[in-house]
């Protein structure tokens, strides 16, 4: 079938791009101005025990076997150690994806809708009341940061002018993501609001060019409703474009919102990558980053699937 | 009856003589300590109200995945939380940095030479798993304290080795040191000097942690939280009134902060200067500050140019501004230094300086004599962390005031370091100028801190007798002779030293009004050791 030569030459394509990603971390991870051994131990150490500690961690090897050995236990299972933690990586870092993974769902299940609607609305509606607002909105709340946007939140629902809300997110270790219901809303309203105005903007502009196409015209001329011109013809040829942009913002919600993460102390992979960053963890830099640069190889690969499943043109292109 | 079965209830016909004793003890030796840093008796013991057992306290507190549980090192603020919620030491801290037996495991210390020093515990102290503190547990802690492979035993080192600890009795150890110190006892009171069981070793090996303290750990994951309950079996009778110790874990001191304010926990260690007006105007919470003398120094490497010549050393001290350095920085939460530390000690300021005021023309002229000016300026880089903004906001401070106050004579500037500063930056080979700090700490420490631990400023100079006196000092039990000694060493550091110290930091924490039993003394560690491990402390509803 040409769909599956596509979806397989695709991911062989992502499996290079994941070669090759392993590769630039694990070099820049080597060009690190200090040393992980330092980094665990702090200031407050010696000379021996920093030896020791480095003897442990095996960075005396040189660098192609620390690399080689590191690849061949990610192709076999083994993610190995936590420098910093000592704790199997798998161990360590379960629990947060599952919390990454949650949030993600849980703000694509709300931005994705809303914002398709939103988008395809504007455009339905353009220049009138609805489309001016609507885009006028979507460009401040894309202007403004996450963190700023964050803070707006906490300040106005949770600590300064109403009490609605916790402020932080409390998921104790060994709990599933959802143990804290209430302390999710604000982490994934952030994330929402900071999402939506980027696939709703796609969605109006594909829209808007689809609905002045020729195809649309001629089924307007023939007396079709706009109803049916908008859901048959209209919106899934629309869908395409918009398509490789909500695949970039799952991606983002899965493994880049260490701002928001942070900023609500929601323990994740973001915040997860970053402590490990400062630590000098590098097995868990280093697979995490993988992970997510997975994600972004993975989500691509659904949009375009996506995408050629949608628009009959590219099906009939593969053939 | 065991009052720990009922949950909540009110104990004010409980309230023991001992304890009243104790309050009304306390009163009285605040009131000499009151007025010199400012604060009333009365807020010094918190609100009063009727002590209600039960509740679990949830303490936050920033920290990340290097967070880790070892009862004799500590490399962060979370650590340290943990350590004294569970471990004991032999003996305390006083306001005024004098070891008190007060809170500590020891009933007696004693010595005759400054040598041989003969410890023994309290009767009927019991550790978490049940097991009676004996003269082998003392051998043990004290063996791994001072292991000289050890990265904790760094300080211990020049005194005391695993072969000087040696048992006497059952509940007695015998400390032989290789050099006299006569300060012994202050080791002892240091807060992570504390005693374990035979065979403790720390969480990443073992994680049944087992102490003396009142709270046992009941669960540990880094970076996130850690829960301890209560010890059934604590040896200050009628204590912990809380069951449950939760310390949660933050990246931020934003997420914190919130999390106080949106009542998701009860404490918040270590606030922000930054947000201090917004936590006092809240009327749920306390702000308490303590000024027991955090400090957080500017090092000038003293054999290295520009700083080499001592004159240009005394030359930056008398170009700044320390009232404007402390409104600037910390905005007047802290009060000024002279250069100097461990303001709560009596040894402070034994030569009785004043306090150094800003002098442009002496310091200009000083910069003469050595060869400095406008087209031959003092040129440095002073260097700081980017992710602590005391440290980062006085070293840009500092060079601004230095290179403004000397018209050109002085070019510096001030840079932060965004990643592994304490790894690539701080103390490493050719930095001149870089930042530091110290939590308070008596002024023997301190000073070894200073010179032998951490030589930042690579104090003294070549030719110096001042590790010799601070070694003489130790050993000296004559009152008149040793504060010669101190006085001596305090000159030396004072006139030819490279640290400038503009003022001590307020280290402020802020809690839920609900918290009660808050010592509201200067301490080296906040809420005065947290309660003393949260012992202290009850939540009112």
């Amino acid at each position: 079938m040409p769909i599956l030569k596509f979806i397989l030459r695709r991911l062989g394509l992502g499996v290079l791009t994941l070669f090759a990603v392993s590769v630039l971390i694990f070099l820049v991870t080597q060009a690190f101005p200090s040393d992980p051994a330092q980094a665990i131990l702090g200031r407050e150490t010696t000379p021996e025990s920093l030896d020791a500690l480095r003897q442990e961690l095996g960075l005396y090897r040189p660098a192609v076997v620390q690399f080689s050995d590191w690849l061949f236990g990610i192709l076999h299972g083994d993610f190995g150690k936590s420098f910093v933690t000592q704790m199997q990586i798998s161990e360590y870092i379960a629990a947060r994806v599952g919390n990454s993974l949650f949030l993600m769902v849980v703000g694509a299940l709300f931005s994705i809708p809303i914002s398709i609607a939103v988008g395809a609305y504007s455009a339905l509606k353009r220049d009138k009341k609805f489309d001016t607002v609507s885009s006028t909105a979507s460009l401040v709340l894309a202007a403004v940061p996450e963190f700023v946007m964050g803070t707006g939140l906490i300040m106005f629902l949770s600590t300064s002018v109403f009490h609605l809300l916790p402020a932080i997110t409390l998921i104790d270790a060994g709990e599933a993501p959802w143990a804290d219901l209430s302390g999710i809303v604000l982490p994934v309203l952030t994330l929402v609001l900071a999402v939506t105005p980027y696939v709703s903007r796609t969605m109006r502009a594909s829209m808007i060019e689809i609905l002045e196409s020729d195809y649309v015209e001629m089924a307007r001329l023939k007396g079709m409703s706009e109803r049916v011109v908008l859901l048959r013809h209209g919106l899934p040829n629309a869908l395409g474009p918009v398509f490789q942009v909500i695949a970039l913002n799952l991606a983002y919600l899965a493994g880049g919102t260490v701002i928001v993460e942070r900023l609500f102390n929601f323990p994740g992979i973001g915040s997860a990558l970053a402590d490990s960053v400062r630590g000098r963890d590098l097995p868990v830099i280093q697979f995490l980053t993988l992970m997510i640069a997975g994600v972004y190889v993975l989500m691509n690969l659904l949009a375009d699937v996506a995408t050629v499943l949608a628009t009959p043109r590219l099906r009939t292109s593969l053939k | 009856m065991n009052h720990f079965d009922i949950e909540g209830e009110d104990i004010v016909g409980e309230v023991t003589r001992r304890d009243l004793l104790r309050g009304a003890g306390a009163l009285v030796l605040m009131g000499g300590v009151a007025s010199t840093f400012g604060a009333s008796p009365l807020n010094a013991m918190g609100r009063s109200s009727a002590i209600k057992k039960g509740g679990s306290l949830r303490v936050g507190v920033v920290g990340d995945i290097k967070d880790r549980l070892d009862a004799h090192w500590i490399v962060s603020i979370p650590d340290i939380v943990r350590l004294n919620v569970g471990f004991e030491t032999l003996m305390t801290y006083d306001e005024s940095f004098q070891p008190t037996y007060a809170d500590g495991l020891a009933e007696e210390v004693t010595t005759e030479d400054a040598i041989s020093w003969i410890i023994r515990v309290k009767k009927g102290v019991e550790f978490h798993d049940g097991k009676t503190l004996t003269g082998d547990d003392l051998v043990y802690s004290w063996q791994r304290l001072s292991d000289p492979k050890a990265v904790h035993s760094k300080s211990l080192r020049p005194f005391l080795n695993p072969a000087g600890v040696s048992k006497v009795d059952n509940r007695t150890v015998k400390l032989t040191l290789l050099q006299p110190n006569s300060d012994f006892r202050v080791p002892l009171a240091t807060y992570t000097s504390t005693i374990v069981p035979v065979g403790y070793e720390n969480f990443a090996k073992n994680q049944t942690q087992v102490g003396t303290g009142p709270y046992k750990l009941k669960s540990f994951t880094p970076g996130v939280e850690s829960t301890h309950v209560r010890h059934t079996n604590y040896w200050d009778e009628g204590k912990p009134y809380l069951n449950e110790i939760r310390i949660l874990s933050f990246a931020d001191t934003t997420a914190l902060t919130n999390a106080l304010q949106g009542g998701q926990i009860d404490v918040a260690i270590n606030v922000p200067v930054a947000m201090l007006p917004t936590l006092k105007k809240n009327k749920k919470l306390d702000v308490y500050s303590n000024s027991a003398g955090k400090i957080t120094p500017i090092c000038l490497v003293i054999d290295m140019d520009p700083f080499k010549d001592v004159r240009t050393r005394q030359a930056m001290k008398m170009l700044i501004d320390r009232k404007k350095l402390l409104k600037q920085v910390l905005s007047n939460n802290g009060r000024l230094s002279n250069d100097d530390y461990s303001p709560a000690d009596p040894n402070y300021n034994a030569n009785g300086y004043p306090m150094q005021e800003q002098d442009i023309k002496g310091a200009l002229k000083l910069l003469a004599a050595v060869g400095f000016s406008k087209s031959n300026p003092v040129v440095f880089d002073l260097k700081a962390p980017d992710d602590d903004a005391a440290l980062s906001g006085l070293a840009k401070a500092f060079v601004e005031q230095v290179n403004t106050s000397s018209g050109g004579v002085v070019k510096a500037t001030a840079t932060t370091i965004a990643v592994g500063y304490w790894d690539t930056t701080y103390m490493a080979k050719g930095v001149n100028a870089f930042m530091t700090y110290y939590n308070p700490k008596p002024y023997f420490p301190q000073f070894s801190g200073m010179v032998f631990s951490y030589p930042e400023t690579h104090f003294p100079e070549p030719g110096s007798k001042a590790k010799d006196t601070y070694y003489a000092a130790l050993a000296e039990v004559r009152p008149k002779r040793r504060a010669a000694l101190i006085k001596s060493l305090q000159k030396e550091e004072h006139e030819r030293g490279g640290y400038i110290i503009p003022y001590f930091v307020n280290a402020s924490d802020a809690y839920s009004t609900k918290l009660q039993g808050v010592n509201k003394r200067n301490s080296p560690l906040p809420l005065d050791y947290y309660g003393m491990h949260f012992k202290n402390l009850w939540l009112s509803k």
